[in-house]
């Protein structure tokens, strides 16, 4: 039974998998959505996409567009973690809202 | 103890571990690559799924379409149990171009794999768990090699999970962590050696807690129906399962044995080369076949068309047997397999076809693959083994003729009967002679017996038993020529007194009868001469008294 994320209504480029509210947690979703628009996951409600994707630890950070990349821990170094996603998120974009991410995992802003 | 086990599903590993593995917690599995850790896990999942519990095979190494085509290969309907989610696979392969960019944990690792267990919210107290190999996770973020936090985390979240785990751990020596020991109840170590180029799977416990399980190392063979252990000797007991004899067919045989060979029971013929053992060996087999028996005949020196040929000439035809698929002759090689491969195979034929009785000819050529301490042990288990199948189990030992004296296995106390064939030499020829050592519980003969082997089959006769010693062959010949002449003559000699014994009564009767007429003959003369007297006293009495009175009636 593979489940298709986008399916769910996650359709964002960037998707941020992880476990609970920990701090670890709550720095990566603040750091992710630095980046743009992220979905984020939390994997014990949505078990069956982290089996698709594969996630064997948390947070990660993974690009669901042809370019396979995934990143794992709170994505601190955000410098290290845009060179590692590559374009388009490789250069900073000011003007682009990062922020309004459609988030249905995180219904409070954290 | 009260620990609850669960069966391995892997044969003989049940009875090792007194049970099986530890229900609701984890069991390390350990060994290097290629043991066999996978399928370890594999049967076990199999053997839950037959039963129709919840399996979960999370896999951090192979694929889980690779590890589908196992379970398909060992012949689990692996497909009807994904289709019916049974088996749920739970795929923990790291991705390599993962960036590790700050903290992180693995707790998704227990989401999906309790996501994988659940049924509608719930892990079922039943549920079974595989990880293969866990230490691929562990090492995923962190090649350097000191994982074992990580390895510890994981392995404190799945015992969490209280479903009965079989964790599978790759273990080169430079990798094994410590700590990993203390954290779980149960390790099993796997490891395969090569002695005389030949491998050798063995298991080992290393822990269990709580379970009064097997302490040796466990030789174990994989093959089409997955790995499997052969029970060790003491575990168990010692079976006894005779039940009753069956006759050979041959009554000379018969005779010498008390009645026969135990169905269930062990008989070891041992002889040095030409003695005639495979000929005996194609006797018994007719016997017991020709009692209903079926059996199956293991060579490690002819194959079928040879013995076929050889024992046809010795008039015992075990090709009509061979057709009727009452026997079946195989030719194994020993140097095929390791030691305790040939074991595991020779078992794992007794279990799939079930024959009556089982021959090996001559367990000697496995001498080869181990040392003597060795083999006797493989064949202690063997005899058990046949034992507790109630298979009766004929077994040749070759001895060299430097071992004239005696057999080297010494496998006496697990033999119900023991024939010993030899060649002896006297006057420059070879006889067979054949004796039973060892008939338990049964009346046999103690006597050497000389054998010979005919176009018309074995006969088997008494030796020439004279003056204290045996005398076969020839020089039985000759004695029995010598003898039969000197009893011929005695036997004239003993005709003659017994004639005697007639005659002397006879001739003693007629000097009888001869005294006896002398006798009265010389008492008839005796009386006559008596009665002359008489009448001569007689007539010189009246005589006197006519004197008397013509003298005037005076005197006397």
């Amino acid at each position: 039974m593979t489940t298709d994320g986008r399916s769910q209504g996650f359709r964002a480029t960037l998707r941020l998998f992880v476990v609970g509210r920990t701090a670890a947690t709550r720095r990566a979703v603040a750091n992710a959505r630095t980046l743009g628009e992220v979905d984020i996951i939390d994997v014990r409600e949505h078990p069956h996409l982290a089996e698709a994707d594969r996630i064997i630890a948390t947070p990660t950070l993974i690009r669901t567009d042809a370019v396979s990349v995934r990143i794992i821990g709170d994505l601190s170094d955000l410098d290290a973690v845009r060179a590692h996603l590559g374009p388009p998120f490789s250069r900073p974009e000011d003007d682009t809202p990062g922020w309004e991410c459609d988030d249905t995992t995180f219904g409070d802003p954290l | 103890m009260n620990v609850e086990q669960i069966s391995t599903g892997v044969t003989g590993l049940d009875r090792v571990l007194a049970g099986g593995y530890v229900a609701h917690s984890p069991t390390l599995i350990v060994g290097p690559p290629g043991c066999g850790k996978t399928l370890f896990l594999l049967q076990f999942l199999a053997s839950g799924a037959h039963q129709g519990q919840r399996v979960v095979c999370a896999t951090c190494s192979e694929a889980p379409e690779r590890l589908v085509s196992y379970m398909r290969a060992l012949n689990h309907p692996v497909d009807q149990w994904l289709t019916d989610g049974l088996l749920t696979f739970v795929d923990l392969r790291p991705i390599h171009s993962e960036m590790v960019a700050g903290p992180y944990n693995l707790d998704v690792v227990k989401v999906r794999v309790d996501a994988a267990l659940a049924v509608e919210g719930t892990v079922p107290a039943d549920a079974r768990l595989c990880i293969d190999d866990l230490n691929r996770l562990a090492y995923a973020f962190d090649a350097s090699g000191v994982a074992y936090e990580t390895t510890l985390s994981l392995l404190k979240l799945l015992r969490d999970t209280r479903a009965t785990t079989l964790i599978a751990m790759g273990d080169d020596d430079q990798r094994r962590i410590t700590p990993v020991d203390y954290a779980v109840d149960a390790i099993i170590e796997l490891n395969q050696t090569v002695e005389n180029r030949l491998m050798t799977r063995t298991l080992r416990i290393s822990k269990m807690r709580g379970v009064g399980h097997g302490t040796n190392m466990y030789p174990f063979l994989i093959d089409g129906s997955g790995p499997r252990l052969i029970p060790i000797t003491g575990l168990d007991g010692v079976y006894r399962s005779r039940q009753g004899m069956v006759r050979t067919g041959h009554d000379g045989l018969d005779r010498l044995l008390g009645g026969g060979v135990y169905r269930g029971g062990a008989v070891m013929i041992t002889g040095t080369s030409g003695t005639g053992k495979s000929t005996l060996l194609g006797l018994l087999s007719v016997g017991l076949c020709t009692e209903g028996m079926t059996g199956i005949y293991l060579s490690y020196e002819q194959d079928q068309s040879e013995l076929r040929h050889d024992l046809d000439g010795v008039g015992i035809d075990v090709g009509s047997l061979i057709d009727d698929n009452k026997l079946d002759i195989r030719l194994i090689r020993s140097v095929d397999y390791g030691l305790e491969e040939h074991l595991i195979r020779i078992t794992r034929t007794l279990i799939d076809e079930k024959p009556d009785f089982l021959i090996i000819d001559a367990v000697t050529a496995l001498m080869d693959l181990g040392a003597t301490l060795s083999v006797k042990g493989m064949l202690v288990r063997l005899i058990d083994f046949c034992k507790a199948q109630g298979t009766t189990i004929i077994l040749t030992e070759l001895l060299t003729d430097a071992a004239l004296s005696g057999s080297t296995l010494g496998l006496s106390s697990l033999l119900d009967t023991w024939i010993r064939v030899e060649l002896h030499r006297q006057s420059g020829e070879y006889v067979r002679l054949i004796r039973v050592l060892k008939g338990r519980g049964a009346r046999t003969s103690s006597q050497l017996k000389e054998f010979h082997i005919t176009s018309e089959g074995i006969v088997i006769e008494d030796p020439y038993l004279g003056a204290g010693t045996f005398v076969f062959g020839t020089e039985k010949l000759v004695r029995e020529q010598q003898e039969a002449f000197e009893y011929g003559e005695l036997r004239l000699q003993m005709a003659h007194l017994k004639r005697q014994l007639t005659h002397v009564p006879i001739a003693f009767d007629a000097r009888v009868a001869q005294t006896e007429m002398e006798r009265d003959e010389a008492m008839e003369r005796v009386r006559a001469d008596i009665a002359h007297l008489e009448r001569r006293i007689a007539g010189m009495a009246s005589h006197a008294d006519q004197i008397r009175r013509i003298r005037g009636g005076h005197g006397q």
